[in-house]
């Protein structure tokens, strides 16, 4: 099927049951997911798939619609639908159907063609070695929770009313593996995971095992400590979840809406010398880059924190009208969802010295290797967590703690961020190099 | 608009004739699979969203598709479909039946005709047959009351959710059963300001019905108890940190269960023994009185469900008995390679996910202590009134969650109210520390959302007051 066409298509019907503006976003492709345990194949889950989303406005009153049912009478019935919604909906004077504006030049690398080359049983020989992999890697794992490769092809086409349409196509390769460490009845989970644009890309299987492996056994008989203050360490897997709830409190429709604790500190210090954020949807190879955001606009880099001052909140095309500015290009989106802030690339930009060096710098405090649970309240900073890892004493790593939370405002985390490493790793869109805090408070005993 | 006849068309049934489900059945069987099932599903899923007193979002979803699946041993082949035209189905069935190489050709099927399963809940007002104006004015009560109820509200979101789903599980073993299931879901969130100070409030109320869920408590009390929850926490301190003697209130406070035990009694993590309480029936695992009860059969709670996504009819599963270990949940696969039966826990999001052990309602029954009585037990505690979402560690048993609501309990009093904190237990240990359990048990009016494996499914908790002798408060005050 001619997908672009059907976008078309799609758009003109809307503007024949009245819509004065109306875009249509398309998303198909086809997916692979192998999982493996004890040396044999677990499941093998294939599928093509494909959606398409309508959102159309009359007189600045929205309906939406999705559909993964693409014959011609759904998508009938759908825009009529839309239509109707539209017909009962509010005018909301900030919304628009932006036009598609010109991408930048430069190739960001997102489309890897090995997704078709790369035969099936070498996926599943690769999944297969890092399981065995983290099998080797110590005596004491004796079963694994899963081990995974899973790759996705989508291709994204993006049609309004008053344009031609756009696309393009990103592929996505994962593996990942949690074995469990037993000892004495105890068990430990570990965890490690490599996504990828491109195959070539992905962390070797035996690493991804033998890390995940590493990561169970370290926490083998890990008790809490007593409630006290301390220095907070993240590493890049467990550091991009604070980064994630950065990016939220730099939303621009939390900003206007009032739900952001970064409420109304534009220019202003709200963190350490150290502290840098920025989105950019254009590295090339990485997961959140992408020619155009969720509405056609172009995607870029923006700095959000520019050592410790707010420079800058993310916007799609309302939010941006809204505030009286420009959209950043972060405008998130899928067929099934209307357009609404979201990340493309974002991170923690990285320091100088080397994550080693960062943990060895520390005097008392906790390397967080794993979190828990929800407890983010981006409207009020508060933060409070579940939270596992390593006691750091005098720079060196001194046993393994879990049953503990860590809990702080966030403003006096992004304060208190004291040391950043070279060590910048992306976990999908996010990023984040070991960083240090340098006080919260751990509940324990 | 001609309303009534678009949805009457959207209403009539779409799902591939037997013979077209046979085949694919077939296609799934051919290489020489074991078992084979086609799961179809059409969801209608309509949207109402208010914020700043306009609509950002009024839509409707469409998910329609097949997901198939093909097992051999304990090797399951997957493929799903969009859509639920027969070619793309039967094509989706020879993928998922290519896990079996063997070749040794295809067991005869006979499925039977389609049946309905016997439902636990009614559907009165289907969402279907209420006007996306009235879904829109529906949404604007709640807003109004959020707004109305104080001055100090700056902030309210609404969001109404309603959806129609009609599934049809078909099997080699001959199973062929069809059903309806209806939620509607209506969550406010409340933001209040004062002096510089903001706070937020979250309430939702949710169940397997349709409109007359609102008979049941009104958009406006549901708006205002979200604003009230905002207003209260302005005054709220720093929440302590460290261990401590805790109540938690009844109805959501029931996370406790889903997460110290529920996920740990899941028959996927019971056969791989990735669970701590794998192999251990029979042993005392909590305190006297505590029983605790997986039931997807109660009327219209969020949880419950006529059929499980593998066509087993919904249980009730006693999984402790007066502290006693008892029972574990179950899907099909999980449960044959131990040797026992599904007990109607084979759970998915959607078409495009495999099925897998997943709680529905779990709750405790009341035990006999006044809730005033739990109270003026406690010197000095935390009371944990509202409960948002939590997450547990299978393997250590560790799990969290987080208290979106809290008050200081001084002198057996309830006193100021404190900030956000997450709990952290251990569901092996924590169990053991509950010293009382109320009369006044109820299931949550909200109910949840739980995530496992990626995949979202709806559930509810249940809970009377109990008191907790020792559990880690995760807050900043030491």
């Amino acid at each position: 099927m001619d997908y672009l066409e059907l976008a078309k298509d799609v758009t003109a019907k809307a503007r024949a049951r009245g819509a004065d503006e109306c875009d249509c976003l398309i998303e198909v492709g086809s997916k692979l997911a192998v999982t493996v345990r004890s040396g044999e194949v677990e499941s093998i889950e294939r599928a093509a798939f494909k959606g398409l989303g309508i959102r159309l406005f009359r007189k600045k009153k929205l309906g939406f619609g999705f559909t993964t049912d693409l014959s011609p009478a759904s998508l009938d019935d759908l825009v009529q639908q839309c239509a109707d919604f539209a017909g009962v909906s509010t005018a909301d004077p900030m919304a628009a159907v932006p036009g598609v504006s010109p991408t930048l030049a430069g190739d960001l690398e997102i489309y890897d063609p090995s997704i078709d080359s790369v035969p099936t049983s070498e996926k599943v020989d690769l999944v297969l070695s890092c399981e065995q992999a983290a099998f080797d890697h110590d005596s004491r794992i004796k079963n694994t929770y899963g081990t995974a490769y899973e790759d996705s092809r989508v291709k994204v086409i993006l049609a309004t009313m008053n344009s031609d349409p756009v696309a393009y196509e990103g592929t996505h390769f994962e593996i990942g593996c949690l074995p469990v460490a037993e000892s004495d009845g105890e068990k430990r989970i570990g965890i490690w995971y490599s996504p990828r644009r491109f195959f070539s890309d992905l962390e070797s299987a035996s690493y991804v095992g033998s890390t995940a492996s590493r990561r169970a056994i370290d926490m083998l008989g890990a008790k809490p400590v007593k409630t006290q203050k301390a220095a907070v360490v993240f590493g890049p897997l467990t550091g991009i979840e604070f980064v994630r709830s950065i990016f939220s409190a730099l939303d621009g429709e939390n900003e206007l809406r009032g739900t952001t604790f970064l409420k109304g500190m534009m220019n202003q210090s709200v963190g350490s010398d150290h502290v840098g954020f920025i989105d950019d949807g254009r590295l090339p190879r990485k997961l959140g880059s992408r020619p155009f955001d969720g509405e056609g606009a172009a995607t870029r880099n923006t700095v959000g924190i520019e050592k410790g001052i707010l420079r800058a909140h993310y916007y799609d095309s309302r939010s941006a009208r809204k505030a009286g500015t420009e959209t950043t290009g972060n405008a998130s989106r899928s067929y099934g969802s209307i357009p609404s802030v979201g990340a493309n690339n974002f991170y923690l930009a990285p320091g100088e010295s080397s994550g080693d060096d960062v943990i060895a710098g520390v005097e008392n405090g906790l390397l967080v290797t794993r979190l828990l649970g929800f407890g983010v309240n981006i409207t009020t900073g508060d933060y409070s967590r579940g939270a596992e890892g390593l006691w750091i004493r005098n720079g060196r790593i001194e046993g393994p703690v879990s049953g503990i939370t860590i809990a702080g405002n966030m403003l006096d985390m992004l304060r208190g961020i004291e040391c950043v490493g070279s060590d910048l790793h992306f976990f999908g869109q996010f990023g984040s190099p070991t960083y240090v805090i340098r006080e919260m408070t751990i509940a324990g005993e | 608009m001609g309303g009534s006849d678009t949805r009457r068309a959207i209403r009539q049934r779409v799902f591939p004739h037997r013979e077209d489900i046979q085949k694919a059945l077939h296609a799934a069987l051919s290489r020489g699979a074991e078992f084979a099932e086609v799961y179809l599903e059409k969801r209608i899923a309509d949207t109402v969203r208010i914020e700043e007193h306009l609509v950002r979002e009024s839509s409707r979803g469409v998910l329609a598709g097949a997901g198939i699946r093909a097992i051999i041993g304990d090797k399951i082949g997957y493929a799903y479909a969009d859509g639920l035209d027969v070619k793309s189905m039967v094509e989706a069935a020879s993928v998922a039946g290519e896990i079996a190489a063997t070749g040794s050709g295809a067991a005869p099927v006979n499925i039977s005709e389609t049946t309905m399963a016997v439902p636990y809940s009614e559907t009165r007002i289907s969402p279907l047959d209420v006007d996306a104006k009235d879904k829109v004015e529906t949404a604007f009560r709640a807003d109004a009351s959020t707004h109305g109820h104080d001055p100090r509200i700056t902030q309210a979101m609404v969001t109404l959710l309603d959806e129609d789903k009609h599934i049809l599980i078909a099997n080699s073993e001959g199973t062929n059963v069809s059903d309806r299931q209806v939620l509607t879901t209506l969550r406010v969130v409340a933001i209040a300001e004062s002096n510089g100070r903001r706070q937020r409030g979250f309430r939702s109320l949710s169940g397997r019905s349709g409109y007359e869920l609102f008979e049941k408590e009104s958009p406006e009390q549901v708006g205002a108890d979200a604003s009230r929850q905002a207003i209260t926490l302005l005054d709220a301190r720093d929440a302590p940190a460290g261990s401590m003697v805790v109540v938690l209130g009844h109805g959501r406070g029931g996370v406790l269960l889903h997460e110290a035990i529920g996920h740990g009694f899941e028959g996927d993590f019971i056969r791989k023994k990735t669970s701590l309480f794998a192999g251990r029936i029979g042993e005392k695992i909590a305190a006297r009185g505590c029983t605790i009860i997986d039931d997807a059969t109660i009327p219209n709670a969020r949880g419950t469900i006529n059929i499980d996504d593998e066509g087993t009819p919904g249980q009730r599963t006693v999984l402790v008995e007066d502290g006693v270990l008892k029972g574990f949940i179950y899907d099909k696969l999980n449960a044959k390679l131990m040797n026992t039966l599904s007990t109607g826990n084979g759970r998915r999001q959607a078409y495009k996910f495999m099925p897998v052990p997943r709680q529905t309602n779990t709750f405790m029954p009341a035990g006999d202590a006044a809730p005033e009585e739990i109270m003026a037990s406690v010197g000095k505690g935390l009371y944990a009134k509202n409960i948002g979402g939590g997450q547990v560690d299978i393997a250590s048993g560790n799990f969290v969650f987080e208290v979106t609501e809290g008050y200081l309990i001084e002198s057996g009093k309830v006193g100021a109210p404190v900030r956000g904190a997450n709990l952290i237990g251990n569901g092996a240990e924590v169990l053991k520390k509950i010293e009382m359990i109320g009369s006044d048990f109820v299931l949550e009016a909200g109910g949840g959302t739980c995530g496992k494996m990626g995949q979202a499914v709806p559930v509810m908790d249940g809970l009377p007051t109990i008191k907790i002798s020792e559990i880690t408060v995760g807050g900043t005050e030491s």
